[in-house]
């Protein structure tokens, strides 16, 4: 169905670059992807120590739950305040299962994705019926109001104490920074497959139409409801999964690793990366790592008293925030593409001709997708 | 623009689907937006439904579409009452399809996605094989995409499959949004407005479009533009102030001297039975 051009010249040694295409095929392409991902990933570990290990692990993680509200949010226009709370909905379900049951552990993660799941169920029906700033506010209200429950039934949640949690058993010699680095690295690969997979569904269209024009949506056979709590679940299901791997990073789950500003921090890394995008969350998940380590050597050097160095990675992630929107308004992923396009135009003399939703020159859009993930 | 021919076609008046209205009211506050309007659409025919400003035609199309609900009176389509648990996302599934006013294109999606968007309500890949990326899942999209794109062809404006509407001129993101109407195969096309902000020779083109669709598809037409609703339409219907004051063949209305004075107000000659209004239009 490609459109009839001028000849290419298939001979063209600089055309190379541009002959490489992935499979469209969703599974396929995004497998390839994945794999390619992995391998880059496990050069990074082994080569480096266990503690960069241990937070390259805790990227992964971040990722998970920021894939699931760039999907929320860039693909079908609704905003959550309440992940982190999500997130905790995951942690303390995977540790109350491994406190009180010997269940398999991977059932173990499925029940705290699940159960953060059916917990987005409920928040997000009436969810469906508030927009923008009103929608904020109600995910905010329910991050503030589950740690209290988490404090009332303390015998229950562990109080301050919180729960214990266990990695399985590194197979092997393999060091356990590295092994569960892996297992949330694997996590997070699986994730990323099967989110970029829906989005570019009949599902993902449905998000992005719904996003654009509730009523246009509607006329056109999709039910805007339905549509917009699927997301929301989906997005809580992703929290959750992240709220369990962060529970295993910690080695304990109480209140205190998933206050409000965690949820905010989400959103914000989210943003950072590239809203709607997956891809670009390694980029916020990077950020939200690293800013607050760099903030605390910054403190050191500077000599700072303990009291504002606890707010120095605030205003660091403020100030990151605000440079990056000023200079990429699509976040880091988006400024990248940006960049590589102007490269290869540069370097190709690429066609004018350049798609407005990926960036990608024309004839190199898929037929059947236009956001680049 | 349009390669397809009209063909010649009566309105099939007894058998088929038709699109009911039977002494239907609806009030906003104390206004009446529509009072005891009844109007009937066969099978394959083109009703154009016309009035000044403020009459109620985009009420009724929001009753028909299930956005606003009715005070009293019936609606069916094929015997299918469209008031009682009737919602917007149900609509393609009676075989129903409507394009907006303005052009109510997805403003993030390319012109093929838009398209394809409007099938949504047929298509059967389950959310596991979406999630998988499944071929299930893919191949369903895959025809989609062709279909989509085969139907923009159709229309004149494939070359822009790929980009997003903003981009593009009026017609073609019109032109677009028809198609998304028309990829949900309806058997009953509700058209609001679709001439505005068209160029005299894209009407011409649309007239000879919506000429082409009448042999398929029962049409229901909202239009301001009189030359155009004259040429296409078997059957006129013209509302006032939410009330049926005309309901007949172009040429009946034409010379209905009561429309005449609800379009120009009173200073119309009567007696002439004939106004400026329609010629000048």
């Amino acid at each position: 169905m490609r459109q009839q051009g001028p000849p290419r010249h298939s001979l063209d040694n600089t055309s190379w670059l541009r002959r490489f295409r992935l499979p469209t095929q969703p599974l396929l392409r995004h497998l390839i992807l994945a794999l390619c991902g992995a391998g880059i990933l496990y050069l990074v570990t082994s080569s480096l120590s266990p503690y960069n290990d241990y937070e390259i692990g805790e990227i992964a993680l971040y990722v998970i739950a920021l894939a699931g509200l760039s999907l929320l949010t860039g693909m079908n226009g609704q905003i959550s305040l309440g992940n982190g709370a999500f997130m905790a909905v995951g942690a303390y379900t995977m540790a109350l299962l491994m406190t009180h049951t010997q269940m398999n552990f991977i059932v173990e993660l499925l029940a705290a994705i699940g159960a953060a799941a059916a917990m987005g169920l409920v928040i997000g029906i009436p969810a469906t019926r508030l927009k923008g700033p009103y929608l904020a506010g109600m995910t905010l209200l329910f991050a503030l109001a589950l740690p209290p429950i988490a404090d009332k039934w303390s015998t229950t949640f562990g109080g301050d104490q919180g729960l214990t949690t266990t990695v399985p058993n590194a197979p092997g010699n393999i060091n356990p920074e590295e092994w569960l680095a892996w297992i949330q690295i694997i996590g997070a690969l699986i994730t990323l497959v099967l989110l970029a997979n829906l989005i570019q569904s009949r599902f993902g269209r449905s998000f992005r139409a719904v996003r654009d024009d509730e009523i246009a949506a509607s006329v056109a056979g999709i039910h805007v409801g339905r549509t917009k709590v699927l997301a929301f679940v989906i997005s809580a299901g992703c929290a959750g999964l992240a709220g369990g791997f962060l529970g295993l990073s910690t080695g304990v789950v109480n209140t205190g690793e998933f206050p409000l500003t965690l949820s905010i921090q989400l959103l914000a890394a989210m943003v950072l990366g590239g809203t709607g995008s997956l891809m670009g969350m390694w980029w916020g998940a990077v950020l939200l790592v690293y800013l607050s380590q760099w903030s605390t050597s910054l403190s050191g050097y500077f000599n700072l008293g303990s009291g504002a160095s606890a707010y120095l990675a605030t205003i660091i992630f403020g100030v990151v925030l605000i440079v990056v929107m000023i200079a990429a308004p699509t976040g880091i992923q988006g400024g990248l593409r940006w960049t590589w396009r102007r490269i290869l135009g540069l370097l190709f003399r690429q066609p004018a001709v350049i798609h407005p939703a990926s960036g990608l020159p024309d004839d190199r859009v898929p037929i059947y997708q236009s956001d680049e993930r | 623009m349009i390669a397809i021919e009209p063909e010649p076609h009566a309105p099939a008046k007894s058998e088929g689907k038709a699109l009911l209205i039977e002494g239907l009211s609806v009030g906003f506050g104390g206004l009446l937006a529509l009072d005891q309007v009844s109007l009937t659409a066969f099978q394959r025919e083109t009703v154009g439904v016309i009035g000044p400003n403020g009459a109620g035609k985009t009420t009724l199309f929001n009753i028909i579409c299930g956005f606003v609900g009715a005070d009293s009176g019936q609606v069916s389509y094929g015997g299918i009452s469209l008031l009682e648990r009737h919602h917007p996302h149900d609509l393609t599934k009676l075989g129903i399809a409507r394009t907006l006013q303005g052009v109510g294109l997805f403003a993030g999606l390319t012109l093929l996605e838009n398209v394809m968007a409007g099938a949504q309500a047929g298509l059967r890949s389950d959310i596991a094989s979406a999630f998988l990326g499944l071929w299930r899942s893919s191949r369903e999209e895959r025809r989609l995409a062709l279909r989509a794109r085969e139907l923009l062809d159709e229309l004149g404006v494939g070359a822009y499959a790929r980009y997003l509407p903003a981009a593009l001129p009026f017609a073609v993101q019109k032109s677009a949004a028809l198609a998304r109407a028309l990829i949900a195969e309806p058997s009953l096309l509700l058209l609001d407005e679709p001439a505005s902000g068209l160029s005299n020779d894209e009407m011409d083109e649309l007239a000879t479009m919506i000429r082409g669709l009448r042999s398929r598809m029962g049409i229901l037409l909202v239009e301001h533009h009189m030359d155009l609703v004259m040429s296409v339409c078997d059957r006129i219907v013209v509302l006032d102030f939410g009330r049926v004051i005309a309901d007949g063949t172009p040429e009946s209305v034409r010379s209905n001297p009561e429309v005449a004075t609800a379009y120009l107000g009173d200073e119309i000659d009567k007696s002439s039975g004939h106004s400026q209004a329609f010629d000048d239009a």
